[in-house]
């Protein structure tokens, strides 16, 4: 069976979908984004993350790691990820959590059990389960075997989607696919390439063959301060909102930088040190704005 | 909040002399006179409602009690040196209660209606049945003269309201300290008429039960919107607006707030006899008062049932109500089937009402122990797997139960659990009871028993078998600790034959030192909170085994009500408990109210509603709190707040009795705990409280910092 790399199950989400719904997280993407604040979901395969907060620098992991990963220098522990073979033995010796592997290898089924086990509140609140991630098409196969074993039990299935993937991908997963949360950063290729990494015309292509489908879509739209909060990028949101018949809703997402820390858990740089918050008020205002140039609901999560 | 009952015992030194020879009911009942006649009373600029006693300057008190210095608290406790069982079993955290003052409620729809007088009147008709026996009239003659010196109490604020309304120029101020002298006069002893007078008479009845009493803690008024609504309705058809009324609640409201702080019980909702639901616009209208006061107090509780209107659920379910830890959300299909489960009639227990602690009441029918025996559910695993003893410390008293050892199942070990258990609370409740009919007799409420049913039928003290129901509240404290510990030697011991439970013994009498992989394999097994089957299932055995016992020791009018509530003391009882075999070290809290063990990593609000709904709930009619905690950024969407109702009505479908949700998130926590001037106001809601995150110590802040990270976090991998 298709095995794939998760890096989070989250129950009891709220902002990914109808209803109270369990998010699955895959791990991989090809973008990158400067403000990221996952970057848990940005490399495909399983990493080392050490929490120093919870190091009491015992040297239980230095005295077990076979690569010598783990030094410790006046009682300062630093951990050399490049060397990490991921033998796990760190992790079983840490008394105190400070240590894990962030992703694990898992089947369809496993997730499948492991979202299940909240059907009773999916019932209630015509919720179900979002894939996201990272960037969840990247791995087509298992993000498709856990769609449809979903659709199988009567879930509703949300896939959440930078949109930067193969057209053929997301035509595969479609056909199980109930609604999808396709994010919209930068309205210019140019600066979405020097942002992410890569332009936008694939994402918008990807768009319109959602749109051809006639598959629901919540365009998702990060506000971030200095990036993107400004009145010619909210006008190109309610502009390609008119233009796409298939866009239900516009989710405004307010920026925060709580994931920052965690670039440093796992031996990665942040591309920038982006500690400006949207403020309330500013997205309020951002959604009123854009209020006024679509009949397009719009909300702030 | 305990000054005021250093004060009675203060009263009662500087006058006993003078009630020499009195009977004891009669002497209570005069030291409730001079009380009523000492303590100082005021009624503040802007006031609608009388009601301020006490607080006074030290000037002012201390010509209440002249000379007399403070005094001991009444009865004092025998020492606890840990030599008689009892003793020994307090030690170790096995705690019967030994009187409780405090968690009642009356019924307040009879008492409007009838007033004190009709009481009066019941008790002088009792007076004449020629078979009472003397020691009955002797005790219905200190409730006629309990109940009869009520109105020196109210008659003080009418002569001080008609002092202040002469001395009053604003013609609105007048007004109102007219009508609250006009209301003085005539209430509590007559039936209110209106909202106002309804009002006026419910909190001098409630200020009049506290002081007879001398403490204020835990006393609910409990259905407030259904029994004040027929007030309500007559009120505003003759014009009164809801301006007028909201500025009553308002003032009542901060009158709790100063006296009662977090326990004082006012619900909304609930249902009639045919199923109906009994929300009304006088439910609303309590709802936009609590908004408005920002108050710890009233204790806000919801009585949700299936057709509870969505209308409702979204003005309860709102950022200004979570910020203030309020509202608490009660079942109202598993409150009553927990009534019928006590065997009281189905019309009877249509009447309850919620208390506090966090328990369906029937109101004014009922004496409550809220604390009737703290019951360490550790101990007897610790006799069970310890050969007949605790892990820690000594046993210096003789058990009948014989030791064992070599246990091949989670059966063998929960059989014996359950010997010693019944055991051990034999023991506690036999002292129990002595020590409440000791005090009962000593010093016995003629007041609050003339309003508790069957006290003046009977001629007796509601804590001396005066009140139709006597209930005590059984805490099975570290209950989901207990189960992990079967759980984690089911798997470890028995099925992969790691370990021997003498191993786990002598880590856990180590506290883990030196142990360490043997205590990262018991963080690793499964738990309660999990949504796991098995461990859930050891939940289900322990509390089982819990309630078995308290059903089969019921005995006349007694009943041990079992529970899962531990408020906050969960942080406390654990710092003087030795470590456990579920991996808890010394010190470290145990499990908080129906919540799982603070060692749980992989848990989620809905993992622990699913476990938590596998207990059976309505078994514990003596009150089960889950606290979850949801981290919700946008609370002001309206689908959102649809979401949490989802969640709340999933739980109660399911079979949970009652539910608190936390919508702070650890960094708000963080925060306040870094900078607590920066966050006076900020609440926390546990056990069904709402408390200032600040009035906790830090060890509770962190344990709280703790417990929202990993429910923030749930993750899996």
């Amino acid at each position: 069976m298709t095995e794939g790399v998760v890096f989070d199950i989250q129950h009891f989400c709220v902002d990914d979908g109808p209803g109270i719904r369990t998010t699955v997280f895959l791990k991989g993407c090809q973008l990158r984004c400067a403000w990221c604040h996952n970057p848990e979901g940005l490399l495909p395969q399983p990493q080392l993350f050490y929490a120093a907060s919870s190091c009491t620098s015992c040297q239980a992991c230095a005295s077990v790691c076979p690569g010598g990963c783990h030094q410790f220098v006046d009682g300062h522990h630093t951990v050399d990820f490049s060397s990490c073979t991921l033998c796990g033995a760190c992790v079983d010796a840490c008394p105190n959590e400070a240590l894990r592997v962030s992703g694990r290898r898992m089947t369809p089924q496993d997730v499948l059990v492991e979202v299940l086990r909240d059907m009773t509140f999916f019932e209630t609140s015509g919720g179900g389960v979002t894939l996201s991630g990272g960037e969840p098409l990247l791995q087509v196969d298992f993000a498709c075997a856990i769609a449809r074993g979903a659709k199988e039990k009567g879930l509703h299935v949300s896939v959440e989607t930078s949109g930067h993937c193969a057209e053929e991908a997301l035509r595969r997963i479609s056909k199980y696919v109930d609604l999808f949360l396709f994010d919209f950063k930068l309205a210019s290729s140019e600066r979405h390439k020097q942002l992410t990494g890569v332009g936008n015309e694939k994402i918008l292509n990807n768009l319109a063959l959602l749109n051809s489908l006639g598959k629901p879509v919540i365009l998702r739209c990060p506000i971030i301060p200095g990036c993107n909060d400004h009145e010619e990028h909210y006008l190109s949101i309610a502009s390609l909102a008119n233009q796409t018949p298939c866009i239900r809703e516009i989710h405004l997402e307010p920026y925060h930088p709580f994931g920052i820390g965690k670039y440093a858990s796992l031996g990665m740089k942040a591309r920038y040190d982006w500690r400006e918050i949207a403020t309330s008020q500013c997205v309020k205002e951002a959604a009123e704005f854009i209020r006024s140039h679509t009949n397009t609901e719009v909300q702030i999560t | 909040m305990y000054e005021y009952e250093l004060k009675f015992s203060r009263l009662r030194a500087k006058y006993e002399s003078e009630w020499e020879g009195l009977s004891k009911p009669m002497r209570e009942a005069r030291l409730f006179r001079k009380a009523l006649e000492l303590y100082p009373l005021h009624i503040r600029c802007g006031d609608v409602l009388a009601g301020w006693y006490g607080y006074a300057s030290r000037e002012e008190m201390e010509k209440v009690y002249g000379d007399v210095p403070d005094q001991p608290s009444i009865l004092p406790e025998p020492p606890h040196d840990g030599k008689t069982p009892v003793e020994w079993l307090k030690k170790h955290g096995f705690k019967p209660g030994s009187y409780d003052r405090g968690h009642y409620e009356l019924d307040y729809q009879t008492l409007l209606a009838r007033g004190l007088d009709a009481y009066l009147a019941d008790v002088e008709k009792e007076l004449q049945n020629s078979e009472n026996s003397a020691e009955k009239n002797e005790y219905l003659l200190g409730m006629r003269a309990a109940l009869a010196c009520a109105e020196v109490f109210s008659n003080r604020y009418a002569d001080l309201a008609e002092q202040m309304a002469r001395e009053e120029a604003d013609e609105t101020e007048k007004n109102k300290l007219l009508r609250m002298a006009a209301a003085c006069r005539k209430l509590p002893m007559k039936p209110a008429e209106d909202f106002f007078e309804a009002v006026q008479s419910a909190y001098l009845i409630w200020s009049l039960s506290c002081i007879s009493y001398g403490t204020w803690v835990s006393v609910s008024f409990g259905s407030f919107d259904q029994f004040m609504y027929p007030y309500y309705q007559k009120s505003k058809e003759k014009g009164m607006t809801e301006e007028e009324m909201i500025e009553i609640l308002l003032q009542l409201f901060r009158m709790l707030d100063v006296y009662n702080g977090v326990d004082c019980v006012i619900s909304v909702g609930g249902v009639d006899a045919d199923g109906n639901d009994l929300t009304n616009e006088l439910s609303y209208l309590l709802v936009k008062a609590e908004k408005h006061s920002k108050l710890r107090s009233p204790l806000f509780v919801a009585r949700v049932n299936r057709n509870t209107p969505q209308k409702l659920m979204r003005e309860l379910i709102s950022s200004e109500l979570f910020e203030m830890g309020q509202p608490s959300f009660y079942s109202e299909e598993n409150c009553l089937a927990a009534m019928r489960g006590r065997g009281i009639d189905e019309a009877t227990a249509r009447g309850y009402g919620i208390s506090t602690c966090m328990n369906p009441v029937i109101p004014g029918s009922e004496v409550t122990h809220g604390w009737g025996c703290m019951v360490n559910t550790h101990l007897p695993l610790e006799l069970t797997l310890n050969n007949g003893r605790p892990i820690c410390g000594e046993l210096p008293i003789a058990l009948k139960t014989k030791p064992r050892a070599d246990y091949q199942n989670a059966d063998e070990i929960f059989a014996q659990y359950e010997r010693y258990l019944r055991e051990l609370f034999e023991i506690a409740m036999t002292w129990q009871q002595e020590h409440t009919v000791r005090h009962a007799k000593e010093f016995p409420n003629p007041f609050l028993s003339a309003l508790t049913n069957d006290c003046i039928k009977r001629g007796k003290d509601r804590w001396d078998g005066g009140a139709v129901y006597h209930n005590l509240v059984i805490e099975a404290f570290g209950f989901a600790n207990t189960a992990d510990a079967v759980t984690a030697i089911e798997k470890l011991v028995f099925e992969e034959k790691k370990y021997r439970v003498s191993d786990l013994i002598e880590a856990a009498r180590a506290d883990y030192e030196g142990y360490e992989a043997l205590h990262k394999d018991l963080l690793q097994c499964d738990k309660y909170g999990m949504n796991v089957e098995r461990a859930d299932r050891n939940a289900y055995r322990v509390l089982s085994i819990v309630s078995n016992i308290c059903e089969e020791n019921r005995a006349e009018n007694r009943r041990y009500l079992p529970s899962m509530h531990t408020l906050w003391t969960d942080v406390e009882w654990g710092a003087k408990r030795s470590a456990f075999l579920d991996g808890r070290r010394a010190g470290e809290p145990v499990n908080k109210n129906a919540g799982p063990s603070t060692l749980v990593r992989r848990v989620g609000p809905t993992s622990i509603a699913l476990s938590a709904c596998k207990m059976d709930q309505i078994r514990f009619s003596g009150g089960q709190a889950l606290d979850v905690h949801i981290g919700i950024r946008n609370m002001d969407s309206e689908r959102n707040r649809d979401k949490i109702a989802a969640y709340i009505q999933t739980y109660f479908r399911l079979g949970g009795l009652q539910l608190q949700i936390n919508g702070l998130t650890s960094e708000t926590l963080q925060r306040a705990y870094d900078k607590p001037a920066d966050y006076p106001n900020l609440m926390v809601r546990i056990g069904g409280h709402s408390r200032y995150f600040n009035d906790f110590t830090n060890r509770m802040k962190q344990e709280f910092i703790q417990r929202f990270r990993v429910e923030e976090g749930a993750f899996l991998i």
